[in-house]
């Protein structure tokens, strides 16, 4: 395989974490974002053992920390908030009332796969079981948005476990 | 969202027919009609367009237009540097009651937004035609 440098999304997904790992969920857009997308992993835990007995003396053990998205949702449909926030939605009467969205009393979580896409470089990555988490806010000149945080939670199919995944563009046969 | 800026700039326009129809876009034209000697003439000009969105206009963008009116100059009597300001007030009180109407809207094409602050004043020579000029700005959100 030839080495790329992938830039610029070009698609940001999500849907239901899925049941089978070869099995993958139908996706909805998620795509009024304000710039400044991120996608980041903290350093890992060190944990640094000195001994005065071991025949090596200096020894580090890591822990991991997850990979979080990090972004600004501005553009979205009433209807699109409760399968990601929580909360209810009630359909407007035409000619009458507008849709109206209720958000639920707490912070709701929720789980979905997500995926996101490359217009240079690799296809897509997969994130397969993200915690997803938004808070509502307007920034200085700013729209209306959720600032939406999807931390990477392990998807666990039978003795596998998952976290994220890369997937190159399909080569031409 | 139309981002195109012709269409800003037809929309722009379109707000100030009552006022003049003498409207020129980015610069001033090189010869000036009678009418435009008489009546003064309106220039407009469009910043960039700045889009806010990670994946391109999903979201919102926002630019700035500039509005510079070009009134002729006219004096009082035969004195020098005395002006007659009457023109230019009425101009300046016409611009600003049309922005200041447009602003009030919601949920248009272009939604405008006036910062106060941003108009001055300036002044042009063109041979034997001077022009006293009123500029002002305004937002356009799209």
């Amino acid at each position: 395989m030839a080495k790329k440098t992938s830039i610029k999304l070009m698609d940001f997904e999500y849907g239901p974490v899925r049941a089978a790992i070869a099995t993958a969920p139908t996706y909805t857009k998620c795509q009024g974002l304000l710039k400044g997308f991120t996608l980041s992993q903290e350093d890992p835990n060190a944990t640094k053992i000195d001994s005065e007995l071991l025949a090596n003396p200096y020894a580090t053990i890591y822990k991991g920390t997850p990979i979080v998205f990090k972004f600004e949702l501005v553009n979205f449909d009433l209807e699109d908030l409760p399968p990601l926030f929580g909360g209810t939605y009630t359909a407007g009467v035409a000619g009458t009332s507008g849709a109206t969205y209720d958000a639920p009393d707490d912070i709701y979580t929720t789980n979905h796969e997500w995926k996101v896409s490359f217009q240079k470089g690799l296809d897509s990555m997969i994130m397969f079981n993200g915690l997803t988490m938004g808070i509502i806010k307007k920034e200085a000149d700013g729209a209306l948005s959720y600032s939406v945080t999807v931390t990477a939670e392990t998807l666990i199919i039978g003795d596998s476990k998952y976290t994220y995944r890369l997937t190159d563009k399909t080569e031409a046969a | 969202m139309d981002v195109s800026r012709k269409n800003i700039y037809s929309y722009v326009a379109s707000l100030f027919t009552s006022i003049t129809k003498n409207i020129y876009r980015i610069k001033i034209p090189e010869t000036f009609n009678s009418d435009m000697l008489t009546n003064g003439f309106i220039l407009l000009t469009l910043d960039d367009i700045k889009d806010h969105s990670e994946f391109s206009l999903e979201t919102y963008a926002g630019t700035r237009m500039t509005v510079e009116y070009y009134i002729p100059s006219a004096k009082v009597g035969d004195v020098s540097g005395i002006m007659n300001t009457t023109k230019f007030d009425n101009a300046q009180q016409s611009i600003d009651n049309i922005i200041s109407a447009e602003c009030a809207k919601s949920n248009q094409t272009y939604n405008i937004s006036k910062d106060g602050i941003l108009s001055s004043d300036d002044y042009y020579s063109n041979g034997s035609n001077s022009f006293f000029i009123y500029i002002t700005s305004f937002i356009i959100q799209l």
